[in-house]
């Protein structure tokens, strides 16, 4: 058995590099064919862009921490078979609860550095894990779509933040929307000044360790497993079902509320989000490319921020939008996500195995 | 408040309503066939951009809308190649594509006019004209809210019987129903269960194209990047409330409306926009739980007189 299952594991990972590389071949050729831009100088931006500078690297370095800790909560929610994005509105909203606390109240006077980013944490994560309770038990309860919910919430999210933002702590000096700055205390420090590598990769790397840990080695995350490869097995063993899928979802908003906070304290040095930020939908595809496992997490999330930044600095050489880099991911899902894909060759090479050990055992047989 | 301010609210709710209306529709037509059509979102944006391109570069009104509605039954072709034959989860792949369309309509405006906003002074596209009704335009207060309507929002309202016809008085909207409540026992009698799904989603995908090109075409003439604004959500969760009934879901949808309307219309008293902004879905929201409550508890409420008759007649047998 133990042979099947590495044949399933190496083609498992065929098909996400198989599909990594479908989907970014698809790109380069689409861009080279569509926009005037010479084939070298999108190599150059596109491909090798990211690596140039070391403000690039950071760069990609700032959209990879939210991305860690997003996708391991999405991992949870994603593992129980549950679609909730609310990972979006989270990374907006839980924010701005914190800004209200940090620039409202006197909490923040004069305590050491450590104390505040805690309790900015412990906040941003209260919310997001309270947030994301709303679609959750709407669906277990009401039975209402924890997708339609949780997506059309985002937008109420957005609008309530910018709103939280414009009442309670907008700094009138400046010509946007934007809060005050923030203080030393409140905020994570640049590891390498003048880039965007800060702090809050620490907290990346705690929250993806812990993660690894209730994914794998215990008993709330192989709970979440088997819920979510099979609900009725689980009901039928005797899981309370409705609760495990409940603290999954739950599980999942804290992440979300972590990578919000490491996003907006990490990468601004203010209050400054007008739009939705993509994140919470990214966190999902960071999980499908790690194919659920938080293990394989900081990979996924290390390439998707990779691309992203490319696309940037691509943005800054020629013009071409930022958004075409959406159109890889619905590729690079088809070929990843998809059960059929490589089948036929890997049931080949099962058989051929299975039919090779047979006639081993045989000629075992006739030998003894 | 004058007689004429009510009027033009409630036309105006009317209008905002159409959209909402048609993406209700095809949820309605997927949810009948067992399946959440999450990807109503993809199916407007593209239909809008290419309606308006294609109606721009022909001069054609009728041309825009088929080459728009065909783009949209590409893209659903795609999603149910991608779902029933590879096999990805259909929801993941609905959000997927909706990320993805939502970065190629703006693709393909950066491509064809250079613009990443809108395609305003690009393209002279055309609009779908308004509809005086004959008769009923002379009746004083009905005639000035139901009369002079964009074209799409008659077509809307044609649909809604379209649709119910469909479902409920033809062989294939028999079929769908059928896969909808039990795909095993269907697929036993011989029907196939993917195809059925197949010709649901197309189907969906061309009443939502109609939804996305009245944005682009008729509520506006020109396409704006991410014109849907989650509005292909909100029409999903008239149809969830609604129970997938064609025409409970589009009542629901004009319910949806109205509250847009009210958000615009307060404006004159609230002059917090962020907050107005965020009011429709919160109204939506609301509305989605308390209504998904009320049909828990009236499910609940059916079921113990069901069990108590139940019991009364196995008595009463003894």
């Amino acid at each position: 058995m133990k042979k099947v299952q590495r044949v399933e594991a190496i083609f498992e990972l065929l098909r996400v590099v198989l599909g990594l590389l479908v989907a970014y071949c698809i790109t380069l050729v689409l861009i080279v064919i569509t926009s005037d831009v010479s084939a070298g100088e999108v190599i150059q931006n596109f491909v090798l862009g990211p690596f140039t500078t070391p403000r690039r690297f950071g760069q990609l370095m700032g959209k990879f921490i939210p991305y860690v800790l997003g996708g391991c909560g999405m991992c949870f929610i994603y593992g129980c078979g549950r679609f909730n994005l609310i990972g979006e509105g989270i990374v907006n909203f839980a924010p701005a609860v914190a800004c209200i606390v940090l620039f409202n109240t006197p909490i923040f006077d004069g305590i050491p550095w450590i104390l505040g980013v805690a309790i900015l944490l412990i906040i941003c994560c209260a919310v997001g894990g309270a947030l994301a309770m709303v679609p959750a038990i709407g669906r277990e309860k009401l039975k209402v779509s924890e997708m339609v919910t949780s997506i059309i919430m985002n937008y109420m999210l957005l609008y309530l933040s910018l709103w939280l933002l414009k009442m309670f702590f907008t700094d009138r000096g400046q010509a946007f929307l934007c809060s005050p700055m923030y203080p030393d205390n409140g905020k994570f420090f640049q590891l390498i000044s003048g880039t965007n590598l800060h702090a809050g990769i620490f907290i990346s790397i705690i929250g993806w360790v812990i993660a690894c840990l209730m994914y794998d080695r215990m008993r709330i995350g192989t709970k979440i497993r088997i819920c979510g490869s099979n609900g009725m097995f689980a009901k039928y063993s005797g899981l309370n079902t409705t609760k495990v899928i409940l603290i999954a979802q739950l599980i999942g908003g804290l992440y979300a509320g972590a990578a919000a906070c490491v996003d907006a304290f990490g990468m601004y040095t203010r209050y400054q989000y007008s739009t939705l930020t993509n994140i919470g939908m990214d966190a999902l595809i960071v999980a499908v490319i790690a194919r659920k496992k938080p293990i394989y997490i900081p990979l996924a999330a290390f390439v998707l921020a990779y691309v992203r930044t490319s696309a940037v600095v691509l943005n800054l050489s020629s013009n071409i939008p930022i958004e075409f880099v959406n159109m890889m991911q619905a590729v690079l899902i088809l070929f990843i996500a998809a059960q059929n894909f490589l089948k036929k060759s890997k049931d080949k090479v099962i058989y051929k195995m299975s039919m090779e050990n047979e006639k081993q055992e045989k000629k075992g047989e006739v030998v003894a | 408040m004058s007689i004429e301010y009510i009027e033009t609210f409630f036309f105006s709710a009317l209008r905002i309503a159409t959209p909402i209306m048609y993406v209700a529709l095809c949820a309605t037509i997927s949810l009948q066939g067992g399946l959440t059509n999450m990807a109503a979102e993809s199916m407007m944006l593209i239909s809008a951009v290419t309606g308006v391109i294609f109606s721009a570069l022909t001069q054609n009104l009728l041309l825009g809308i088929l080459a728009g509605a065909l783009s949209s039954v590409l893209i659903t072709l795609f999603l149910c190649f991608a779902a029933f034959i590879m096999k990805v989860d259909l929801y993941l792949m609905s959000i997927a594509l909706n990320t993805a369309m939502s970065g190629a309509t703006i693709y393909i405006m950066w491509v064809m006019t250079g613009n990443k906003a809108n395609t305003a002074g690009y393209f002279a596209s055309l609009q779908m004209p308004e509809v005086n009704i004959p008769i009923i335009q002379h009746i004083p207060f009905i005639g000035n809210i139901i009369s002079g309507q964009n074209g799409f929002t008659y077509i809307a309202i044609i649909m809604i019987f379209v649709v119910w016809f469909l479902i409920f008085r033809t062989k294939l909207g028999l079929r769908i129903r059928a896969v909808g409540q039990n795909p095993q026992a269907a697929e036993s009698v011989g029907i196939n269960p993917y195809k059925i799904y197949t010709i649901a989603f197309v189907m969906a995908s061309l009443i939502a194209s109609l939804g996305g090109m009245f944005l682009s075409m008729g509520y506006q003439n020109m396409f704006i990047r991410d014109m849907t604004g989650g509005k292909g959500f909100i029409g999903m969760a008239a149809a969830t409330i609604a129970n997938a009934s064609p025409i409970g879901a589009a009542l629901l949808a004009i319910v949806f409306g109205l509250a847009d309307a009210i958000t615009n219309y307060s404006k004159l008293y609230i002059t917090d926009s962020q907050f107005l902004s965020a009011m429709p879905y919160i109204i939506t929201t609301s509305l989605l739980f308390i209504l998904s409550y009320v049909r828990v508890k009236k499910n609940e409420s059916d079921m113990r007189k069901r069990k108590l008759a139940a019991l009364k007649a196995s008595e009463t047998q003894e």
